[in-house]
């Protein structure tokens, strides 16, 4: 197996834009809530010519209420509007980041994100607290786990 | 998993924990096809589970050209009884 100067889960799409198709791959969520995620369903339309053309957006799997969810939704959205069009990447960690910042700022810890293209997952997630969604053609994990009080508690996030 | 290596990039969790890890990703590996993602990260995340039954483990699959990328993290849940 070639070795290749990859850091930490790169979508693909990070690298000349290419954006490979997904395979079927979709999130299982165990625990208080079965939600079944089914196969992601491609993008419809190809990318539109205009910055004005909004970002598609579909739910693969949810627990969550719709309050939380809308707000995942337009923090994704404004995220990749600000992103580099020319030449176009993708940069999932930065998208994982503000989103998971986000809610853990407005709904408490601790809230987990995985953005990429082509993945697959399983996770046990709190009660209300499971979105998979795609934003064109980014895939989007957000999910929230419990906190329980310990005497040492580290952050640390996967560097390239 | 007979053609690769596991390698570890970045971690913060006890050496017998990775241990334990790869010896799960190196089993799914052999029972599921690479593409599978879901499968491989359910099968280490029960292993995972298994050995650390108060805590659960969260697992992601991720796919490069040549590599299969694992990323598992150790995290306190509440049980729910249904």
């Amino acid at each position: 197996m070639r070795e290749q100067e990859e850091g930490g889960l790169q979508a693909a799409g990070r690298r000349g834009g290419v954006v490979r198709a997904l395979l079927g791959l979709g999130a299982i969520a165990e625990g208080a809530a079965a939600a079944e995620g089914g196969l992601p369903r491609k993008a419809g339309a190809g990318d539109g010519g205009g910055e004005e053309r909004k970002a598609v957006v579909r739910v693969v799997a949810a627990d969550m209420p719709p309050a939380l969810q809308r707000r995942a939704f337009r923090c994704a959205r404004d995220e990749l509007a600000g992103m580099p069009r020319s030449p176009r990447r993708l940069e999932p960690k930065r998208l994982a980041l503000a989103l998971k910042k986000e809610f853990d700022t407005a709904y408490g810890p601790a809230w987990h994100c995985i953005v990429g293209t082509s993945f697959g997952s399983y996770v046990t997630h709190a009660r209300g607290g499971f979105l998979y969604f795609s934003v064109d053609k980014v895939y989007i994990l957000l999910f929230r786990t419990a906190v329980e009080p310990q005497p040492h508690c580290e952050d640390q996030t996967v560097s390239s | 998993m007979l053609e690769g290596k596991a390698m570890v990039e970045d971690t913060d969790m006890p050496v017998k924990m990775q241990l334990q890890a790869m010896s799960a990703a190196y089993k799914a590996l052999d029972r599921f096809d690479v593409l599978d993602c879901r499968s491989i990260a359910a099968h280490i995340k029960k292993v995972g589970n298994h050995y650390h039954s108060h805590q659960s483990l969260a697992t992601l699959i991720g796919q490069s050209k040549s590599k299969v990328l694992v990323f598992s993290f150790l995290h306190s849940s509440e049980k729910t009884e249904i």
